[in-house]
């Protein structure tokens, strides 16, 4: 035990050992690193950017140009390291990250604490006791330097007690091309160090570079770039609410549109009884997260109720078990509302298979084979959909299908009796509670639906209101012949000049017949130019820029 | 019973809505750690409802057999073959293949010693591929059946046997401190594994399903054919409308329309790209709203038809 405790006692001593000496202290390049978190940035993320320029002290020409080139010519390597909690350290400092001209990482840089750089002294060791001999040795074993040669040096390769990030090519001003991913919360320091790179391999450091001050990432409370979003869901929300105060007063007056597909739900039902055929309702192929069997699940509970009323057998096909667990459920509610919770059949409500197409083989075996009276498709569906739709034409039934896949929507339209577009999808289970809460929720997508129609028109404005692009007002295509006169005569047109230059050069021109006509052209070249900036103007004044910013 | 049945799913669906909007706008990490954790349950619960849909499956199918309803037979083969590909994806855990090869070292080759040279001989069955530092080939000459040689500088080789087929254990090695003249024998026949990405798990896929899959989804010609009939026939203003419109853009999109005129195709890309793609924007933005408020309805709690009537 106590061999141990005099082991560490002398670990310790050896990081305090004097500090390695170093190449001359020149101030010769003055780094300047920013540490900042990316906009609406989760707290994970650190962006790493920097500067380096010739430090003010050197004076002379050569001596700036000398270190110019050696700035010019080198790469920047990006290592990182975690402070411990409540460490202390200095702000940005300048470093030595290795020997310069070498590829090796010092000790110092690497462990923090200077360590014996060669191996411990023979005759000296064999002069310490036991124990000082085994940690001197330890120490020099744990702490060399490394060779980046030897190391696959890629993003979060472990080196000491600092974290290679990456490294940059060469140029004075550089920065990290991602921000660098960190465990939030934490404080951290980066070590810029210049670099010669061949490829993309470190064959060298090569001179001073920096420490960075601490830095903690931030986390954004808020994401700006969404607030658009948010302004369309609590308008929704809004809108909601006061219709609701509304439904509650003069529920008469919510006047809604007729929806025959929904209309039409109930007659097939009843159709289905006089047949004495069953019902049969998909859920589209979507699991339960999609909004769309959000929606038809919603609806599944109205026509459970219903087909429970007429007494007739509902089956219920599901691309999920989750969804069928969910639908299972609901059935018997819808069972439980109408007072028939005896007539409710679990086994009616069927997990089929989550392959799409071996869910269209079993869907339509089932329509062949019990031949369903109505056929009711709600939720989202892909190319099964006309199989699913085409098979139930086939046997005659009444089909009612709903869906927002646009690309389907054809396919329903041309195999089924009645299509639910889009939003009626959503509107369906709303209109068949007949609850004027519920129906409150339709004009208040109406509201929305109106206002995003007018934000529609004001950017289709703004897109046919486009500022003229002020850097055609130049000579541009005018005759190369005409110029090269005027080139002659004075100047040195040519089709980039600026037209308010041309018209000073040739009004100092002397006077021919070409350059009278360019004279001409110029002149109402400028009036039109004019006239776009003018126009120009009043677009940013409309506030074009600002209403692309909004919803870019 | 009302508070289980009816007021705490509530509070918790409005709980977790009111989560998944705010965690969109607040980019915060904990935040998203917090939705990572519900999808996390989400996923499990999932995963869970996967063993209620198999009750399910023999609910629904075994009466149907038991009281031989019109077409058991394909219930008893579809029974059947769930049961095999379960067991045959679940086989990994009992059955573990075999080593898949091993190398060895021979005598040097004092030729290709002089050349700087080692060499890589391998014993494979013809249906394998071998693989040197990355580079690929059979592992028997197709024409003599010879086994293949193969020249590599000293140092670190990465080896590969594999067979062609999916489902087998390949025999991957990494032949350290090969030197110059190294001859070094690799003898290899991988053999077939067991589970998921086993051999027999991946040939009933291959085989059984992706054609029946396939099957089903080629049907779709036909039935598109039949229903295009029926959808083009103009027997109102509209339907006139769409069958002229068809009509365009079929011959637009074919090379015969082409061939009659090249402003077919412009009309078709036109029709597309304006009255089409306008009709689609408005039906997907109407969409978009309905969402919005099916999803704030859930949210708020004013939809409860899922949780029935008091």
């Amino acid at each position: 035990m106590t061999s141990r405790i005099a082991i560490a006692v002398v670990l310790v001593g050896a990081f305090a050992a004097p500090a390695a000496a170093q190449p001359a202290d020149k101030p010769e390049v003055r780094w300047d690193a920013t540490l900042q978190t990316p906009r609406n940035d989760d707290g994970k993320h650190i962006e790493v950017s920097w500067t380096r320029r010739v430090a003010a002290d050197v004076k002379s020409d050569a001596d700036r140009e000398r270190i110019e080139a050696a700035i010019a010519g080198t790469g920047v390597v990006v290592f990182r390291r975690p402070l411990a909690a409540g460490e202390m350290v200095a702000d940005a400092q300048k470093i030595y990250v290795g020997k310069p001209e070498t590829p090796e990482l010092s000790p110092a840089f690497l462990y923090g604490k200077d360590v014996p750089g060669t191996p411990p002294d023979l005759a000296a060791v064999r002069a310490l006791p036991w124990y000082r001999a085994l940690a001197d040795w330890l120490v020099h074993r744990a702490f060399q330097p490394v060779d980046v040669r030897d190391v696959a040096l890629e993003p979060g390769t472990s080196l000491g007690r600092w974290t290679y990030v990456a490294t940059s090519p060469t140029g004075a001003d550089g920065a990290l091309g991602e921000p660098d991913e960190v465990s939030p919360d934490g404080r951290y320091q980066y070590a810029l160090a210049p670099v010669q790179i061949a490829g993309d391999k470190i064959v060298a450091f090569s001179g001073q570079g920096m420490v960075t001050r601490p830095f903690s990432p931030r986390a954004s409370m808020f994401h700006s770039d969404r607030w658009i979003y948010l302004a369309f869901v609590l308008l929704a929300a809004i809108s909601l609410l006061v219709y609701m105060q509304i439904a509650k007063r003069r529920a008469k007056d919510l006047f809604i549109r007729r929806i025959p597909g929904v209309d039409a739900i109930e007659d097939a039902v009843g159709r289905s009884t006089e047949m004495g055929r069953p019902v049969l309702y998909v859920t589209g192929i979507e699991e339960v997260t999609d909004i769309q069997t959000i929606a038809s699940l919603l609806i599944l509970g109205h026509v459970a109720e219903m087909t429970a009323e007429y007494d007739t057998d509902l089956k219920v096909a599901n691309t999920y078990p989750m969804t069928m667990v969910i639908a299972e459920e609901i059935v018997r509610n819808g069972y439980a509302n109408a007072g028939r919770l005896d007539a409710h059949r679990p086994e009616n409500v069927m997990f089929i298979t989550s392959e799409q197409f071996a869910f269209a083989a079993a869907v339509t075996g089932m329509i062949l084979r019990d031949r369903p009276a109505t056929n009711i498709y709600l939720g989202r569906f892909f190319a099964e959909s006309l199989i699913l739709a085409e098979t139930g034409y086939l046997t005659g039934a009444v089909q009612i299908a709903g869906t927002c896949e646009f690309t389907q929507l054809p396919f329903f339209v041309a195999a089924c009796d009645y299509t639910l577009i889009g939003e009626e999808l959503y509107a369906t289970s709303a209109y068949l509670s007949r609850d004027p809460d519920q129906i409150a929720q339709i004009k208040a997508a109406d509201v929305v639906k109106v206002v995003a129609a007018a934000v529609l028109i004001v950017g289709v404005a703004f897109a046919t209101l486009r500022p003229f692009d002020e850097a055609s007002c130049n000579l541009g295509d005018l005759p190369q012949q005409r110029l090269a006169a005027v080139r002659q005569a004075s100047g040195d047109l040519t089709g980039e000049s600026d037209l308010d230059k041309a018209a000073k050069v040739i009004a100092t021109a002397r006077a021919s017949e070409p350059v009278a006509k360019l004279s001409g052209e110029i002149a109402t070249r400028r009036a039109k130019c004019a006239k776009q900036r003018t126009y120009n103007g009043w677009v940013q004044t409309l506030g074009t820029p600002a209403f692309e910013e909004l919803f870019r | 019973v009302n508070f289980f049945k009816k007021t705490l799913p509530l509070a918790i669906g409005v709980l977790i809505g009111f989560w998944a909007v705010i965690e969109i706008y607040i980019p915060h990490h904990k935040v998203g750690e917090i939705t990572d954790e519900l999808r996390d349950w989400g996923i499990v619960l999932s995963a869970a409802a996967f063993a209620l849909g198999a009750v399910n499956l023999l609910q629904v199918t075994l009466p149907k057999i038991r009281r031989r309803e019109p077409d058991w037979q394909f219930k008893v083969v579809m029974l059947s073959g769930g049961l095999f590909m379960f067991a045959v994806g679940f086989g990994n855990l009992a059955l573990e293949p075999g080593p898949a090869g091993t190398y060895t070292r021979g005598a040097d080759d004092a030729g290709l010693a002089s050349q700087g040279k080692a060499v890589i001989v391998f014993d494979a069955p013809a249906d394998t591929i071998i693989s040197v530092g990355g580079a690929s080939q059979p592992a028997r000459d197709p024409k003599t059946g010879a086994p293949a040689r193969v020249e590599v500088d000293p140092g670190t080789i990465a080896v590969k046997v594999q067979k062609r087929p999916a489902g087998y254990k390949e025999f991957a090695a990494e032949i350290e401190y090969v030197t110059a003249g190294d001859v070094i024998h690799v003898t290899a026949d991988p053999p077939m594994t067991w589970g998921k990405e086993g051999r027999v798990f991946t040939w009933m896929y291959d085989n059984i399903f992706r054609p029946c899959d396939a099957t089903m989804f080629s049907l779709l010609a036909f039935f598109i054919a039949s229903a295009a009939f029926r959808a083009f026939r103009a027997r109102n203003i509209e339907a006139a409308l769409l069958l002229g419109a068809a009509i365009l853009v079929l011959l637009g999109r074919a090379p015969i329309g082409r061939a009659m005129s090249e402003t077919l195709p412009a009309i078709s890309d036109w029709i597309v790209n304006v009255p089409n793609n306008g009709s689609r924007r408005a039906i997907m933005m109407g969409a978009a709203m309905g969402a919005i408020a099916t999803g704030l309805r859930v949210i708020l709690g004013l939809e409860r038809s899922h949780l029935g009537r008091d």
